[in-house]
This record gives structure tokens, sequence and C-alpha cells, in this order.
């Protein structure tokens, strides 16, 4: 009685604890994270001086909350079927899953170019770099125009990407390891910006192709081919022998 | 009857109170008996007919194997007393989510103050049960999601500096589905239209958050609100996207 109610009071204990130990890291102003979001898409040119990262984790967990919603709603109107699997648990499962891992890849790819970032500042400069990436998820999911999705993914998301490039430049010394950390960074998130949209807005877009009507692509055709029947003997026996039988 | 004797008396020149003792052998005869307390040995209920495996066990000393207990009277309270389920109470609380306005003149704070279990156990339920058509998946996924949900709402109000219990979390958060409940018929009206659905899935969405936000984010958070306000509108986008397709 006394261990099980000591067991239970302990437990308790820590998970207030706990807490407290999260408190520094969500406790901010909503005009912080205001200006940090601001601050995500304005990069700055100042390499010779380590730039600060906040290490904060209140925003960056929003916004891949945020970037979760908007991903169920591009799933939602282009018609996406996930046949082994849920809407949701493959927006939640994409979403942090793109944050923490990719995270953890800069984090040690950090590590190898002797960059000067811990794991919370790795977490909160990507968390804010998916603020680009929101925007243009929602205002493409919405408004359906090619062109203006590469303009929005070059402009938006390529001033999100170059913030984060310029952090980092300014906390790595080298010009390989500059050109490592920043080239697969750069590579990462434009590529998954690219792919959240044509992944779950594609049949939105055939539909507009087929509504279009001009520039529709032939659909593909079943075409006999010629069977060279040379050496392939066994093929040779059964295509003598089928007439045979449908007689 | 007698007590078993022990070789001590009060002797009667000593003072009052003092025991001595004597020699047993120039004292009168000391014995005394027991007689036997009229006890019954009770192993095995009063069968008046037994069958030869009951004399078995009962031989072996498992008699007690087959004791039937009695009815306890606490037994007999009925169910709805037993679990604390309070009708009334969700009743009152239901109205209470509903109409979130301050001027209707509900007592809103019970629904935060007064946390109950069964109440938002039972709208979650039931708000699975009508998105439950065509998938199954989504009960699982509701349930997660709402105790999930409200595990970060509670996390993210605490480290804030607020100060609310994960049960009060979890019952305003399962009692404020209800204005989802309450539009899923309407979507299902209008579901042809696109811009009308969309319009009444924000509605239905604020005012579910409202309706949350108005009850867990109190005055003490100052500028803060926001940042908790936003989390719980999100959580109701989950809520309705559920709702239309797992």
């Amino acid at each position: 009685m006394w261990q099980a109610g000591k067991r239970q009071a302990s437990k308790a204990f820590n998970l207030y604890a706990n807490i407290d130990i999260l408190r520094p890291y969500f406790d901010v102003e909503p005009i912080q994270v205001r200006n940090r979001l601001m601050e995500s898409m304005i990069p700055i040119r100042m390499i010779n001086f380590p730039q600060k990262i906040a290490g904060e984790l209140y925003g960056p967990l929003m916004l891949v909350f945020t970037m979760v919603a908007i991903l169920l709603h591009g799933m939602k109107s282009s018609g996406t079927v996930i046949v082994e699997g849920t809407l949701m648990g493959t927006a939640i499962g994409t979403c942090f899953g793109y944050w923490l891992g990719v995270s953890s890849f800069i984090y040690f790819v950090a590590y190898l170019c002797n960059s000067q970032i811990t794991m919370l500042q790795t977490l909160s400069l990507l968390g804010y770099g998916l603020f680009g990436h929101c925007i243009v998820l929602f205002i493409t999911y919405n408004i359906h125009f090619h062109s203006l999705f590469y303009v929005f993914w070059l402009v938006i998301g390529g001033l999100s990407t170059l913030r984060m490039v310029a952090v980092l430049l300014s906390r790595t010394v080298g010009h390989t390891q500059r050109l490592i950390i920043c080239g697969s960074i750069t590579a990462l998130h434009m590529f998954f910006l690219l792919y959240l949209h044509f992944a779950y807005h594609k049949v939105v877009e055939g539909i507009l192709d087929t509504l279009d009507g001009q520039n529709m692509a032939p659909p593909f055709q079943r075409v006999a081919r010629d069977l060279s029947l040379g050496p392939n003997s066994v093929l040779n026996v059964t295509l003598q022998a089928l007439p045979a039988q449908s007689r | 009857m007698q007590p078993p004797g022990p070789a001590v008396r009060l002797h009667s020149n000593s003072p009052p109170g003092d025991f001595t003792f004597v020699s047993s052998t120039e004292a009168e005869d000391l014995t005394g008996s027991i007689a036997t307390p009229d006890v019954k040995l009770n192993l095995g209920g009063d069968f008046t007919k037994e069958s030869t495996a009951t004399t078995f066990l009962r031989q072996r000393g498992y008699g007690w194997l087959l004791e039937v207990e009695e009815n306890d009277p606490e037994d007999n309270k009925p169910l709805l007393e037993e679990l604390d389920i309070d009708l009334k109470d969700i009743y009152y609380k239901i109205r209470c989510v509903l109409m979130p306005m301050p001027s209707l003149g509900f007592n809103r704070q019970v629904v935060r103050d007064n946390p109950d279990f069964w109440g938002p156990l039972a709208v979650v339920l039931f708000f699975s049960m009508i998105s439950l058509y065509g998938q199954f998946r989504v009960v699982s996924w509701i349930i997660t999601i709402w105790i999930f949900g409200s595990l970060t709402i509670f996390l993210l109000a605490r480290v804030l500096g607020g100060d609310v219990a994960y049960g009060q979390v979890l019952g305003v958060i399962g009692y404020s589905l209800l204005p989802l409940i309450v539009i899923a018929p309407a979507l299902l009206v209008v579901g042809s239209f696109e811009i009308v659905s969309t319009i009444l899935k924000l509605f239905g969405v604020f005012w579910a958050a409202y309706s949350a936000a108005s009850l867990l984010v109190g005055e003490e958070f100052k500028t803060k609100k926001p940042l908790l306000i936003y989390p719980i509108f999100l959580l109701y986008i989950y809520f309705l996207s559920l709702y239309t397709g797992v």
C-alpha cells in the first residue's frame, strides 16, 4: 500500500516536474512568435558572425500542426485515397517525420561539418522554415494554377530556405563544409515542398487537364508488338498448337 | 465456570492489588474446567441434502469453494449512481456548450470546474458513431486525437502559466465536440454546394473552438491567449477532418 502510494505520488510529481522542464521551450509571447515568423522569411546576409537562433519549440510545433491541417485539406480536395492507412495518419506522419527526421539529419551533418548548432536550434530553425511551406501549400491547394505554384515555390519557399542557409552559413567554417550542409538542407527543403504539392494535388491537376481538353495526353494503349519467332522454340510450338486447339 | 487456575491468587494479608506466589503443594485443589463453547463450524452453508462432491470437498477442507456470498446492500444501488453518471448535470453542461453566448445566463464555468468523465466520453463516442459511415478506423482515431490532443492542450496550458487539470481539459474538449455534431446533418444536406458547405464547416469549427476556448482560456493567460486558442482551433479542424473522411 505504502509502496503503491509512493509510486503514484512520485509519478504525479514527475509529471509536474516534467512540465516545468518544458516551460522554457514553450513559454513565449505572441509578439515574439509573430516576429520570428516574419524573420523566417527574411534572409540576412551576415555570415561573418554567428546569427542567433531562438531555442523555442512553440512556433515550430504549431507550424507542424498547421501543416498537418493544410495537408489534410489538400488530400480531401484532391480526393486522395490511401489504401493501407489513413489520411490523418499519413499527414501527421509526413509532417512530424519530416520535421524530426530532417532535423536529426541536419544535426548529424552539422556535427560532421563542425557547425555550431544544437539539436534544439536545429528543430527550431527547420520548424520556422516550414512557415513558407505552409503559406505556399495553403494558397496552391485552393488556387490551382501550375505557374502560380512554381512562382511561389521559388519565391516563398526559396526565401525561407535562404534564411536557413544564411543562418547555417554564419555558423559553419570552411567552404566544403558550408557547401555540404547548405546543399543538403536546400535540396531536402525544396524537394519536400514539391513533393507535398504534387503528391496531393495531382488528381485535381488531372481533372483540370481533362476539362481543358486540348493538351490532353493520349491515353496509354496496348500495341501489338512483333514477336520474333526465331530461337524461341517453346513459343513457336505454343503458337502452332493454339489454332489447332481452337478448331 | 471457573477460570483455568494459574498458581497465582490474591493473598489475604498482602495489600489489595498485589499478586504473590503460593506454593502449590499446600494449596487446596486448584483444578477447574472449561465448559465447551456452543460453536458450530459452518464451512459450507446449510445444505440439507449434499452431493458427494460437496461432502468430498468439505472433508478435504475446500468447502469454502462452494460458499455463496450474501448480497451487499451497496450492490443494490442503481447503475447510474454507481458509475457517478448524473444525467441532469450532463444535460445542463450540454446546453452550456451549445449556447456559448454569455448573455444567455448559463453558469458555464460548471463545465470547467466540475469535470465529469462520462458526458465527454458519450459525446465523443456519439461523434464517432455519426462519422462511422464507411470508415471503421475513424473511432480509434477520434478517441486518440481526443486524448492526445487534450494532453497537448493541457501541457501547453500549464506551460503558458494556466492552472487546469488534465481531467478538466479532457471534459471541455469532449463536450465542445457538440457543435460539430450539430452541423454534421446540415453538411449532409448542403453537401453538393461546395461554398456553402465550406462556410458551414468553418462556422462549426469556430463555434466549437469558441466554446472550448472561452472555458479553457481564462484571464490568467493575459497576452498569451492567442497561443492557446490557436491549437484548440486546430484540434477541431482535425476532428472535422476525421468526420469528412479519416
